[in-house]
C-alpha cells in the first residue's frame, strides 16, 4: 500500500468514527428511553404479577397462557378467553376499516390536491396539514361533541323532530370507527399526496390517446404508479389504529375495549404486569408483520421500476 | 533554466470500486502541464477527464502516483491547502451569499485584511464586469452571470492554477461563444495556468495552447491544436476530433516521410508518414472531408474515385455529400463550401467522382 | 355547451375531496364554536361569552400543566434537536458504512413501535429507577419526550441535507475553507431551515403527546394533554372547549410558521 492509499484509509476510518461519536447522542437518549426498556418488557412478561402491580421475581408463563386463554380458578383448567379474542379481532378488524375507510376517502382528496395549479395546491395542502398537526385529544374531543346523546346531530334531529330521543352513537364500536378515521385521514392523504405529486401526467395523456376511459386511465396507469402513497399511507394508519388508545378510550367507553385499552387495563385496576407486558409484545409482533409486509412491498416496487 | 512545469502527473492510477467491480478511472497517466498555458482535457464522457481535474483539485486522492504542483508533491493534501482553485460545472454557488460575497469567501477563509478583500472583489468584480450587481444573490443573476461570478470567485484568490470543469455546457451557443472569448482574455490577462476540461472537440481546438485527448482513463495524444487536427496519434482521436475518412491499404514504396498506398477504393494514393513511425503492409490512410472535391466522373484522370452520391445535407456554410464507393461498403464523406448563388452540382442518385488534395491523405499508427 | 374534456379530471374526486375537508373541519369549528357559549351546556348556544376562557384562565391546575407543558416540550424539543441534527450529519451524504442500517433503524425505532408499548415500556422502566434513585421529578417525562421527538426533529433535517447540493462544500473547501469553516459557512446556514423545520415538529409533537406522558407521569405531574384526558372522562363543560380552542391556536400558528420556513428554499 502506498503513502496516499494509507492516508486516505486513515482519513476514512477517522471520518467513521466522527460519524459515530455525532450520532451517540441521539442514539443513548433513545435507547435508554424508548428501545431498551423493551427489553425490560420482555422479560416482565415472563414473570409473576405482584399483588400490588409491579411483579414478583418469579419465572412463570401464566402472562403469556392468559394473552388467549384463561384458568379457571377452581379446577386449573385452561380454556379460550373470550374477552380478549373479541378484543384481538375488534382491535383489529376496526384498524383495517379504518384503513380503508380513511383510503377510500384520502384517495380522491390527495389526487384532487395534487392536481390543483400549483398556487392553490400549497393551499389545499396547508388544510390538511394543520389538523396533522393539532391534537389527536383535541380532535377526538370534537368528535365526541358531534356524536354525543347532547351532541349536534341528535341536538339537530331532535330539534327538527325526526326522533323523539337521542340515538345513541357514543360507547359504540361506530363510533371509535368514526373517530379513527377522522383522527388518522390526514395520515393517510399525505403519503398518498406526496407520491401523487411525482406523476407524469404525460402518461396519462398517454393512457387517453391510446383510447382508455378515465375510470380505465385511474385503474390502469395511475393506481398502479401511486401504489408506493397507497401501501404507505396503509401502513401509517394501520400501525397507530392498531394500538390505539386515546380515541377508544373516550368514543369506546369501558366496554368496547381495543388492545390499547385491554394493555391500560393490566397496568391500572387489572394490576397484571405480565399480562401487560405480554399483550404489548403481542401488539408489537403484529405491528412487525404488518411493516415487513410493506418493506417487502415497497422492495418489490423498487426492483420494478429501477 | 527550465521552467518548472506548473503541474505534472506522474503514472497517476485512480480506481473505484474492489475486485471485480474495481475500474480504473484514470490508468497510470502521466503529464506535463506548462506555466501560464490554456491547458485543455478532451473526451467523451467516462473517458476520465473529469476524474483527472478533480485528483488535481483533490476532490479525490490518487490510487498511486503523483502529482507536482511547481514541483511539490501534493497527491495527499486537502483541497483547502492547494493553491489551485475551481470553476464547477453546476457553478457552486454559494445561494445564502450575495455575488459579492461568494467573490470574497476563499479570502475571506484565507484570513485576508477586510480591506485588501473588498479592493480584490472589486477588482475582480471589474474583470467579469459585473460590478453593477455585486449585492444581489446569486439566485437572481442569469446564467451567463452566474458563470461569470464563479470565475471571479475562483480567480480572487489568484491561485496557480485554475481548473474549469465544462464551466460553458449549460449555456446557450451564443453565450459560449461569447465566454470562450472571455476565457481567453481572463487566462491571458491574469497570466494563471488554466486546465480547462470540455468533451466539445470545437472549444477546445478554438481555445487551447495545447489539448490531451482522453480515452478510457488514459491520455492518447498531447499537443496543440493543430497537431491533434492535421497529425492525429491514432484512430481514436482522428474519429474523435472533426469527421474522418478511413481507407485500408498496404504500402508498396516510400519515398522520405511519403508513402504510396495502394488502396481497393481509389488505386494508389500518396500518404504523409508519421515521423517515427515504421510503416510497412498493411495500413489505414486518414482522409479530412474538407480535403476532397466533386467532380464529374467522365474525368477520370482528376478523379482518384467514383461512387454514387447517397445523401447531400445542406448545413449553411458548407454541403456535406456522402458517397458509396465503388467497392459498395466504404461511405465517404466530403465537404465543400458553399458560394453564393449557387445550386448544387450533383444530385442524390448521381454517380460522381471524387479528388483529392495534395497532401491531404495521411497514415495512421495502428 | 359540454363541458371541456380535463386530463386530470375524475368523476365525482372534487365532490369526495370536499366532503372531506368539510368533515375535517366541522367538527373542529364547533368546538370552537362552543367555546364562547354563554350558556352551562353543550347542546344549546345561550349568546356569545367569554366566560369559559375567563374561566380557564383561573384555573390553577390549566395554568400549571400548561406550564408544565411547554416547560418538557422546551427541552425535550430542544435537545431532540441538537441530538438529531447531529445524527442527521453523521447519517447522510456518505457511503454505507458499517452500522448506518442500524442507524436508521435505531433512529427510527419510535415511530415503529405503537406508542402504547413504548409507554408501557417507561413505566416498568422508570418505576424501577424511580425505586432505586428516589427522584420523581419532571426528568422522565423530559426524557421520555426527547426521545419520541428525535425521529420528527430528523425528519426534515435530513431531507434537507440530502437535497444539498454537495459541490457547495467542495466549493468552500476548494475555497480554503477548512473543515470546520466550510460546516460554520456553508453547511450550517443552509441546514438552518431544515433545522428549524424539526424543532418546531418536534415542539408540537412533545406538547401533543398523551399516551407517553399519561403512563410516565408521577402524581401532580398533569401536562395539559393529559389534564384534559381527566377532564374529558369525567364531566365536560365548554370550559374544555375554551382551553382546546387555545391550544388549537397555538398549533396553528407552530403549523403556519413550519409552512411559511419550509416554503423558503434558498
Amino acid at each position: 500500500m502506498t503513502g496516499v492509499a494509507g492516508t486516505i484509509e486513515a482519513e476514512k476510518s477517522r471520518d467513521i468514527r466522527k460519524r459515530w461519536l455525532l450520532s451517540l447522542p441521539a442514539l443513548l437518549i433513545i435507547l435508554i428511553a424508548a428501545t431498551g426498556p423493551l427489553l425490560i418488557v420482555l422479560v416482565y412478561s415472563f414473570l409473576t404479577p405482584g399483588p400490588y402491580g409491579d411483579v414478583q421475581w418469579l419465572p412463570s408463563p401464566d402472562g403469556w397462557i392468559s394473552v388467549v386463554m384463561e384458568k379457571d380458578i377452581f379446577d386449573g383448567t385452561f380454556s379460550l378467553a373470550d374477552a380478549h379474542v373479541s378484543i384481538f379481532i375488534r382491535s383489529v378488524v376496526l384498524s383495517l376499516a379504518t384503513t380503508v375507510l380513511t383510503l377510500l376517502v384520502g384517495f380522491p382528496t390527495a389526487y384532487f390536491i395534487a392536481t390543483r395549479p400549483e398556487k392553490t395546491r400549497e393551499l389545499w395542502l396547508f388544510l390538511i396539514t394543520i389538523p396533522f398537526w393539532t391534537n389527536l385529544l383535541i380532535r377526538t374531543f370534537a368528535i365526541l361533541e358531534i356524536i354525543r346523546n347532547e351532541g349536534l346531530i341528535n341536538g339537530l334531529m331532535l330539534k327538527f323532530g325526526l326522533i323523539s330521543k337521542p340515538v345513541q352513537m357514543l360507547f359504540t364500536d361506530g363510533a371509535i370507527l368514526t373517530g379513527m378515521a377522522y383522527v388518522y385521514l390526514p395520515l393517510m392523504v399525505l403519503p398518498l399526496y406526496a407520491s401523487m405529486e411525482k406523476l407524469d401526467f404525460r402518461l396519462v395523456e398517454a393512457g387517453y390517446d391510446l383510447y382508455a376511459t378515465p375510470f380505465k386511465v385511474l385503474r390502469k396507469i395511475i393506481i398502479p404508479l401511486v401504489k408506493p402513497g397507497v401501501v404507505a399511507g396503509s401502513i401509517l394508519v394501520f400501525i397507530p389504529a392498531l394500538g390505539a388508545y386515546v380515541t377508544p378510550s373516550i368514543l369506546g367507553g369501558g366496554k368496547n375495549l381495543m388492545l390499547g385499552n385491554l394493555i391500560e387495563l393490566q397496568f391500572g385496576q387489572g394490576r397484571n404486569w405480565p399480562l401487560g407486558s405480554a399483550l404489548s409484545i403481542t401488539l408489537m409482533l403484529i405491528v412487525m408483520v404488518a411493516l415487513l409486509v410493506y418493506v417487502r412491498n415497497a422492495g418489490s416496487q423498487g426492483s420494478r421500476h429501477g | 533554466m527550465a521552467e518548472l512545469n506548473a503541474v505534472e502527473i506522474r503514472h497517476v492510477s485512480k480506481i473505484f470500486g474492489f475486485g471485480e467491480f474495481a475500474f480504473a478511472a484514470v490508468d497510470d497517466t502521466s503529464v506535463s502541464i506548462r506555466q501560464n498555458e490554456f491547458f485543455t482535457l478532451l473526451g467523451p464522457s467516462g473517458c476520465g477527464k473529469t476524474t483527472l481535474l478533480r485528483l488535481i483539485a483533490g476532490f479525490e486522492y490518487p490510487t498511486s502516483g503523483e502529482i507536482m504542483l511547481n514541483g511539490e508533491d501534493i497527491a495527499a493534501m486537502p483541497p483547502f491547502k492547494r493553491p489551485i482553485n475551481t470553476v464547477f460545472q453546476s457553478y457552486a454557488l454559494f445561494p445564502h451569499m450575495t455575488v459579492a460575497e461568494n467573490i470574497g469567501f476563499g479570502l475571506t477563509m484565507l484570513g485576508k485584511p477586510k480591506q485588501e478583500i473588498r479592493d480584490r472583489v472589486d477588482a475582480m468584480l471589474k474583470l467579469v464586469r459585473m460590478e453593477a450587481l455585486a449585492g444581489r444573490r446569486t439566485s437572481q443573476i442569469s446564467g451567463g452571470q452566474q458563470q461569470r461570478v464563479a470565475l471571479a470567485r475562483a480567480l480572487a484568490p489568484q491561485p496557480k492554477v485554475l481548473l474549469l470543469d465544462e464551466p460553458l455546457s449549460a449555456l446557450d451557443y451564443k453565450l459560449r461563444k461569447d465566454m470562450q472569448i472571455e476565457l481567453k482574455r481572463l487566462q491571458a490577462e491574469t497570466g494563471i495556468t488554466f486546465i480547462f476540461v470540455t468533451h466539445d472537440q470545437e472549444e477546445a481546438l478554438t481555445m487551447s495552447d495545447r489539448i490531451a485527448v482522453m480515452s478510457s482513463g488514459k491520455i492518447l495524444q498531447v499537443g496543440n491544436p493543430r497537431e491533434i487536427y492535421d497529425a492525429p496519434a491514432d484512430r481514436f482521436v482522428a474519429d474523435f476530433i472533426g469527421e474522418t475518412n478511413f481507407l485500408k491499404g498496404r504500402i508498396s514504396a516510400m519515398n522520405g516521410g511519403i508513402a504510396d498506398v495502394d488502396t481497393a477504393v481509389a488505386g494508389r494514393i500518396s500518404a504523409t508518414v508519421p515521423l517515427d513511425f515504421q510503416a510497412s503492409g498493411e495500413v489505414t490512410v486518414v482522409l479530412r472531408p474538407e480535403h476532397a472535391t466533386l467532380c464529374p466522373p467522365n474525368q477520370p484522370a482528376a478523379c482518384q474515385m467514383t461512387g454514387t452520391l447517397e445523401n447531400v445535407v445542406y448545413f449553411g456554410t458548407d454541403t456535406h455529400y456522402h458517397v458509396r464507393l465503388s467497392d459498395g461498403e466504404t461511405l465517404f464523406t466530403l465537404r465543400e463550401q458553399n458560394k453564393p448563388l449557387q445550386s448544387a452540382r450533383f444530385g442524390q442518385g448521381d454517380t460522381v467522382g471524387i479528388a483529392l488534395e495534395a497532401n491531404a491523405a495521411r497514415v495512421l499508427r495502428n | 355547451m359540454a363541458r371541456a374534456f380535463s386530463i386530470r379530471r375524475q368523476r365525482g374526486f372534487t365532490a369526495i375531496a370536499m366532503t372531506c375537508f368539510f368533515a375535517l373541519y366541522l367538527p373542529i369549528a364547533v368546538l370552537v364554536f362552543y367555546s364562547f357559549n354563554a350558556g352551562e351546556s353543550l347542546a344549546a348556544f345561550e349568546g356569545i361569552s367569554l366566560r369559559w376562557f375567563a374561566q380557564a384562565f383561573e384555573n390553577q391546575q390549566v395554568i400549571d400543566a400548561s406550564i408544565r407543558s411547554l416547560q418538557i416540550a422546551s427541552v425535550a424539543a430542544i435537545v431532540a434537536t441538537i441530538a438529531a441534527t447531529m445524527a442527521a450529519l453523521a447519517t447522510t451524504r456518505t457511503e454505507p458504512y458499517r452500522g448506518l442500517t442500524l442507524k436508521y433503524a435505531f433512529i427510527n425505532q419510535p415511530l415503529m413501535i405503537p406508542e402504547i408499548v413504548t409507554a408501557v415500556a417507561l413505566l416498568i422502566f422508570f418505576a424501577r429507577i424511580k425505586i432505586w434513585t428516589g427522584y420523581s421529578g419532571l426528568g422522565y417525562l423530559i426524557a421520555a419526550h426527547t426521545a419520541f421527538c428525535i425521529p420528527f426533529a430528523y425528519l426534515p433535517i435530513r431531507a434537507r441535507l440530502e437535497n444539498m447540493d454537495l459541490t457547495l462544500e467542495k466549493a468552500a473547501a476548494d475555497l480554503y475553507a477548512t473543515p470546520w469553516n466550510a460546516f460554520r459557512y456553508v453547511t450550517l446556514p443552509l441546514l438552518w431551515p431544515g433545522i428549524l423545520a424539526g424543532f418546531m415538529l418536534a415542539f408540537v409533537i412533545s406538547l401533543d403527546d398523551v399516551v407517553i406522558t399519561e403512563f410516565v407521569k408521577s402524581a401532580g405531574q398533569d401536562t395539559l394533554p393529559t389534564y384534559m384526558l381527566g377532564q374529558i372522562r369525567r364531566t365536560i363543560t365548554p370550559e374544555m372547549n375554551a382551553i382546546s380552542t387555545l391550544f388549537l391556536l397555538l398549533s396553528v400558528c407552530v403549523v403556519t410558521v413550519f409552512f411559511i420556513v419550509n416554503r423558503k428554499r434558498v
